[in-house]
């Protein structure tokens, strides 16, 4: 009788863990390619060109930046000094720092004084106004940039809070809030293909204020002329791939909620040949579960692994 | 001569002290593989690379202490030992000056849940802020074996979630003295090919290049795509120590021993 009683039991416990209810947001149809408009027969590889590192062009192109970028103001006078590990070259005059990848010549110019601290004397600032001040940035600063390809895709902030505590931490009062930086977030379009991932993204730093105060720019060079056309398959065909392999798991539901189709890119220290498209199905199976992302190959419809395991850990 | 070299050797032993003293303890958990520890969260692909790749570049300034991953890596290890319910804060999770959570987490009523795997003693597929004693000094509670750990970063969701910080976090810092600061997530945060840099990166810019904490994990996340939303909390005796603390400091930043009567948090949004 005992073990019947613990076997219902068990069932009732393992019974939500068999084959996932897998639902697909309504939302991600919005950033198909097929309602993007992209044809997914025009597609096709795009070659990446090797960066090779100068160091002689970089300190050139530091000390011009040092001089007249509008994040560099504050140290104008200040001696330029240099470091370099085995992922980056940096150039640092007072609280600024300028790095380049020796992988990919992408750079990180920024004020590490106005970097994630409030400006004493914050004025409200529109956000329009901050995309276009970006923009601008992005014109004068950066000519390397073909500005055709230079898509805007939102504006972050980083706030600040701060709270009084009582009855041992349970309890708070007088809080305040305030912006402490705003962040331009651009990607790169090829031919009106998104490029997802890491890299080819360009991000301008402002203070609370709008001030410029520092860039992040990860854009790599590329081959103009493109390879012969491959057709992709279709988000459907992605879809039916996802639960085909997710069917059988052994969670309570899968909810996905984000889908992207575009060109991918490493980020700022890895270096990569080609840009390829692909998909990236993006889900949850609970409450507390991460947003797990998953790579297609949009020529094939086969799962991308990039998983590096660098180490496996001690053992207790 | 004789006294030229006894100075040498007073100023390279003090050199070593120092590089000493400033020298942290690190730690490491990561859970991928759920199913493998019989808890039924959903598996995962680059928590692993994430803690594996924090613990190597960390390695290059301070003192790894340990990785531990799957089904090696205890839910008990931020447990504390004095309870009776079987943690291993002691000699794990709270013998660490920094400690590097990456797997599922959760809020729920005024506590932070995180996910990792079940140990012997410790059967429960999370653990969570209401038996989390850590950093505690010789005086509060539960400090037969007084913590270290002043930097808490967990890598999962909801862990620094945006309108609970303090609720959960303020009294975790009234009982750990020492608890200097948690970094983490407010909303999901992704596992994804695109994030498996971020605990390396935020090494490589707070221990590499003096960038403070707050620059270092807000930085690590806004750098690798996914739209994730960074936070982070910490404390101060009054506020503007605690406003400090939260903007200025940085890995070899000392505990002074004051009650936590402020704390000041920072998030991203948008």
């Amino acid at each position: 009788m005992r073990s019947v009683l613990l076997t219902i039991m068990a069932m009732f416990i393992v019974a939500p863990l068999y084959a996932a209810d897998i639902e697909f947001d309504k939302a991600i149809d919005a950033k198909t390619p097929e309602r993007l408009q992209i044809r997914l027969d025009r597609l096709s590889d795009i070659g990446v060109i090797p960066y090779k590192v100068d160091k002689k062009a970089l300190n050139t192109k530091a000390r011009g930046t040092f001089e007249r970028s509008p994040a560099a103001k504050d140290v104008r006078a200040k001696k330029m000094s240099e470091r370099e590990n085995e992922k980056a070259i940096t150039f640092l005059a007072g609280s600024v720092q300028y790095e380049f990848s020796k992988t990919t010549g992408a750079e990180i110019l920024m004020d590490l004084d106005q970097y994630t601290h409030s400006a004493k004397l914050a004025r409200p600032v529109k956000e329009g106004d901050l995309r276009a001040r970006a923009k601008k940035y992005i014109q004068t600063y950066m000519p390397d940039v073909d500005q055709r390809e230079v898509s805007f895709a939102g504006i972050k902030k980083i706030m600040n809070s701060v709270g009084k505590l009582s009855n041992e931490g349970k309890d708070a009062t007088d809080i305040a809030t305030e912006v402490a930086n705003y962040i331009a977030i651009f990607e790169r379009k090829i031919n009106n293909v998104p490029v997802i991932g890491a890299g080819e993204k360009i991000r301008v730093y402002m203070s609370s204020n709008g001030d410029i105060i520092g860039h992040s720019k990860v854009w790599r060079t590329l081959e103009r002329e493109q390879k012969g056309p491959k057709p992709a398959v279709s988000s459907d065909k992605i879809k039916d791939k996802f639960r085909e392999k997710h069917s059988k798991d052994l969670v309570q539901s899968i909810k996905v909620d984000s889908l992207y189709f575009g060109y991918f890119a490493h980020g700022r220290y890895r270096a990569q040949d080609v840009l390829r498209p692909v998909y990236m199905i993006g889900y949850t199976s609970g409450p507390e579960s991460k947003r797990v992302f998953e790579m297609y190959d949009a020529y094939t419809g086969e799962e991308i692994r990039e998983e590096r395991h660098v180490d496996e850990g001690d053992k207790r | 001569m004789r006294i030229h070299l006894v100075l040498l050797v007073l100023f390279c032993s003090l050199l070593l002290q120092s590089d000493m003293a400033w020298a942290l303890l690190a730690g490491a958990e990561s859970v991928e593989n759920y199913s493998g520890c019989g808890c039924s969260s959903g598996n995962l692909s680059y928590t692993n690379d994430q803690a594996s790749m924090f613990i190597n570049k960390i390695s290059n300034w301070h003192t790894r202490k340990f990785l531990f991953t799957n089904s090696s890596a205890w839910n008990s290890d931020l447990v504390e030992d004095q309870l009776g319910v079987g943690g291993t804060d002691y000699p794990y999770g709270d013998t660490v000056h920094i400690l590097f959570i990456s797997g599922h987490g959760g809020v729920s009523g005024s506590k932070y849940y995180g996910y990792l795997c079940k140990s012997t003693n410790y059967t429960s597929c999370s653990f969570n802020t209401g038996n989390m004693f850590m950093g505690e000094r010789t005086g509060q509670a539960n400090s037969t074996h007084p913590g270290i750990l002043r930097f808490l970063i967990l890598s999962t969701c909801h862990s620094v979630e945006r309108g609970q910080e303090i609720a959960v976090w303020g009294p975790v810092f009234w009982r750990g003295l020492d608890l200097l600061y948690v970094m983490g997530y407010t909303g999901t945060s992704a596992d994804s090919p695109t994030t498996d840099e971020v605990g390396e990166d935020f090494a490589s810019k707070a221990a590499g290049s003096g960038w403070t904490l707050k620059q270092a994990w807000f930085w690590a996340i806004e750098d690798w795509w996914v739209n994730d939303t960074g936070s982070l909390i910490s404390r101060g005796g009054s506020q503007s120590e605690a406003i400090s603390n939260r903007d200025n400091m940085k890995l070899d930043w000392l505990p002074n021993g004051n009650n936590p009567y402020w704390v000041a948090w920072s998030w991203h949004e948008g």
